[in-house]
């Protein structure tokens, strides 16, 4: 496809002869490009469900690497090497991903929950989360175990320490 | 030089340690790729922040996109492809010996690499604006403990977990159907989700309404959309870091091209910069619909 840089006889044993591609075969994989940037920008307001949005997303943008890789990049003529390291790359990242999904969600039930509450009420956004007093303000009422009622929330922590200052 | 060891074509390009230029093209590409396949083991680590995030709270990141402007997304994505094709142009230019094309081609990718800078620009000077630059709980623009975005969604009214769930104890079968049947924990909309994610609008306690006509709702709504604007920053400020360096590396065939190193027989620094300015292409392909284009339809 396409053009030669020199005649034929210019070119030497052991010369790098390249491949040429002509300018309507590149200019024509940017307009696919650009038509499918608009189909993925459609298809992102029409709803399929999240999972299958971000699925139709992905599938677009891999047609689009797909043929920046191949055409733009010229690995369809290239030495099938370099695509061998590409793909080689793709399959350490999607083992990296697939793991890491699978892992991630396995600790849901370890969360903190008083923790996570404490970040969301107001005065611990004004006052700031002090883990040490916290803390204090829990052994404290473990301790004396006069104040039952709060001695397992750790949420209340920086309250009974008031009340406790005041005894 | 290379004739000095008795093998090659007296090419001064053809760095001695290379029999031919052929051999010197295929073992220049063959590291490029190397590096390359490094540059993409970089960003799994980003994607995969990102996927794992993504999973743990989808509402955060289905509601902290709205803030992005897709359109600007979809024009920084146009720019990109286009310089896509110049710098391909280029590399076509010089493998024919076309200097003049090539320093053309060259000069409109970078055109295309400040082009993308600019809107890059003008889209963090928004999120700065906006405050959605969070550390940890803490807006490090406002320095508020609040919740986020004020302009675009100043006529929210919040009301902070506790207070809503004295004032709307149960709300959740006035709330939208299909939204609900999305959430698990639709008796306690209010009740924080572990892990700290927000509460679809429309489910949380939709009866709520104001005096004034403002729409109430549970500060959960808006809250944690630190999780999504990190991610955001530093995948697009890593992409961005990688446009200027690629920038750089065209500037730098550029002067050379105008110097007249290149050839038809030796172009190789031309069609590597194009690799590099290619693989930011790939990149920014896959981080424009995952990051402006989530839940753009109108159900979600």
């Amino acid at each position: 496809m396409g053009d030669h840089a020199l005649p034929p006889g210019d070119w030497k044993e052991g010369d790098h002869v390249p491949h040429v591609v002509s300018w309507q075969f590149l200019l024509g994989i940017l307009v696919t490009l650009l038509c499918l940037t608009a189909l993925t920008v459609i298809a992102a307001k029409v709803h399929l469900g999240s999972t299958l949005n971000v699925g139709v997303a992905l599938a677009i943008a891999t047609v689009k690497a797909t043929l920046v890789a191949a055409f733009f990049m010229h690995l369809y003529w290239d030495k099938p090497i370099n695509t061998v390291i590409l793909l080689f790359s793709l399959a350490l990242l999607s083992l990296f991903l697939g793991f890491s999904l699978l892992d991630g969600m396995q600790y849901q039930d370890s969360v903190i929950k008083d923790y996570a509450y404490r970040q969301m009420t107001e005065k611990n956004y004004k006052g700031g989360w002090d883990p040490a007093a916290a803390l204090e303000a829990h052994h404290h009422d473990a301790g004396h175990g006069d104040d039952a009622g709060h001695g397992e929330d750790a949420t209340h922590g920086e309250d009974d320490k008031v009340e406790d200052d005041g005894h | 030089m290379s004739d000095d060891h008795g093998h090659g074509h007296g090419d001064p390009n053809l760095a001695h340690h290379w029999d031919t230029m052929d051999q010197q093209v295929h073992a220049g590409k063959f590291g490029m790729w190397l590096f390359l396949s490094t540059e993409v083991l970089l960003f799994a680590g980003l994607f995969c922040a990102y996927c794992v995030y993504r999973g743990l709270h989808p509402e955060v990141f289905a509601e902290a996109s709205k803030v992005l402007n897709w359109k600007l997304g979809a024009l920084n994505t146009v720019i990109l492809l286009a310089s896509s094709f110049t710098m391909a142009m280029g590399v076509r230019a010089a493998q024919l010996g076309n200097k003049s094309q090539t320093s053309l081609m060259l000069v409109l990718t970078l055109c295309g690499a400040g082009g993308f800078m600019v809107v890059k620009a003008i889209e963090y000077n928004e999120k700065f604006e906006h405050g959605t630059v969070w550390i940890g709980h803490k807006n490090s623009i406002t320095g508020d403990y609040n919740y986020s975005p004020q302009d675009k969604f100043k006529d929210v009214e919040y009301a902070y977990p506790a207070e809503a769930a004295e004032a709307a104890p149960d709300e959740s079968e006035h709330g939208d159907p299909k939204l609900a049947a999305l959430l698990d924990t639709t008796v306690t909309p209010i009740e924080p989700k572990l892990g700290g994610g927000i509460v679809q609008p429309g489910v949380a306690p939709s009866g709520l309404a104001s005096d004034d006509g403002k729409r109430v709702t549970t500060a959960p709504k808006l809250q944690n959309m630190h999780i999504f604007f990190g991610i955001y920053f530093v995948m697009t400020g890593t992409h961005g870091l990688h446009v200027i360096i690629g920038a750089i590396a065209i500037i730098w065939v550029l002067i050379r091209n105008i110097r007249g190193d290149f050839t038809p027989k030796y172009n190789l620094p031309v069609d590597l910069v194009g690799l590099y300015w290619h693989l930011v292409d790939l990149i920014w392909i896959f981080l424009f619909p995952l990051l402006y284009l989530i839940n753009l339809d109108p159900w979600n």
